[in-house]
């Protein structure tokens, strides 16, 4: 399945290549070229690679290995139509990672961005919400249940909407130049990620593009339904390109901003969760 | 690293996943291990690849100095 993985892998730096573009142009800009993050990848893996000083040797390696791993492994769950709490799981997983890559480092500014990733672990209260609307419309956890769910029912776009709503704005926080990216913030340099460079960021580029991949197939899966390949690739690119949109016309928010709008989000979800276990029983 | 080692751990773990795919499409394997050794293969692959590509192979040319 190696070839899946990069086939992945490519994509995912495609679409983070296109979201820069679109993002360029929206804002009157040429922007780059939409291979430019692929091109990136490659730079970064023959630029000079050393460890510094002050960093925890270990974790700072050790993260990019285990970037790439829990990603890989949240796309074999969906393809194989496992359960969706392991999604939840690796999405958790992720945050340390984020934590210990910015921790391990010993740059002041990739401890800002660690502790700036606890501040912005806001952004899962909706993934839970998400999982009960939709264990509430399906009766299960399954991806596989849910998949055939909708090819019965019709796509739960449309009959759990608030929960899609809820997923959009989880992928959102998760995407680089978006309204909720203050662990990448300029004013920290590039956050947590500072230090890493070389082939630990070429190792951490091809992890972020397997969670881009992940992250948009789990949303038109569990939204829409299965579809074939092409369509499905294509239904992606839509779901991103009005991501770009949004983190086009978006500035950034402050870190304490992003909690409240999180917050205030999984508030009105909760009472949507309450008014669907009421009517539904 | 030395490039010749980053290049053979690289390929092993390229190997032991491609090699658990074709025993578990056998029958030989159950998937999930399969799975799984590709989940902790993959990054290995991946970085040592990159190690191997960004190792410096001996003689380098004489560095630019300036003017």
């Amino acid at each position: 399945m190696i070839p899946y993985l990069l086939f992945a892998t490519f994509i995912g730096l495609l679409f983070h290549g296109i979201h820069r573009k679109v993002i360029a142009r929206i804002q009157g800009r040429p922007g780059p070229p939409i291979w430019q993050e692929i091109l990136h990848t490659l730079k970064f893996s023959f630029k000079e690679t050393w460890i510094p000083k002050t960093a925890s040797q270990t974790l700072f390696v050790a993260v990019v290995f285990v970037a790439i791993g829990i990603w890989s492994g949240a796309l074999y769950v969906l393809l194989s139509g496992g359960s969706l709490l392991l999604l939840f799981g690796v999405y958790l997983l992720h945050k340390i990672v984020e934590h210990g890559m910015g921790l391990s480092s010993g740059s002041p500014y990739g401890k800002f961005g660690a502790i700036r990733s606890v501040i912005s672990a806001a952004s899962e209260l909706p993934l839970f919400v998400t999982v009960i609307a939709i264990y509430l419309f399906t009766r299960s956890l399954s991806i596989a249940d849910i998949v055939a769910y909708q090819e019965m029912y019709g796509p739960l776009l449309i009959v759990a909407f608030p929960a899609a709503v809820a997923m959009y704005l989880i992928i959102l926080s998760k995407m680089h130049y978006g309204p909720f990216s203050i662990i990448e913030a300029k004013e920290i340099v590039s956050g947590n990620m500072t230090e890493h460079f070389g082939v630990w960021r070429a190792g951490l580029e091809v992890g972020y593009a397997l969670k881009t991949y992940v992250l948009l197939y789990a949303f038109v899966l569990l939204f829409i339904g299965q579809l074939p390949l092409a369509l499905m690739l294509l239904v992606m690119l839509l779901v991103l390109i009005s991501l770009s949109f949004v983190c086009a016309i978006t500035p950034m928010l402050s870190p304490y901003d992003t909690v409240t709008v999180q917050s205030l989000v999984t508030g009105a979800l909760v009472i949507y969760i309450v008014i669907l276990v009421v009517v539904m029983g | 690293m030395n490039k010749q080692t980053a290049l053979i751990i690289g390929l092993m773990a390229g190997g032991i996943s491609v090699a658990a795919w074709l025993l578990a499409a056998g029958g030989y394997l159950l998937v999930w291990i399969a799975e799984l050794l590709t989940i902790i293969t993959f990054p290995v692959f991946v970085i040592f690849i990159a190690l191997w590509w960004n190792a410096k192979s001996g003689d380098e040319d004489i560095p630019f100095i300036g003017y």
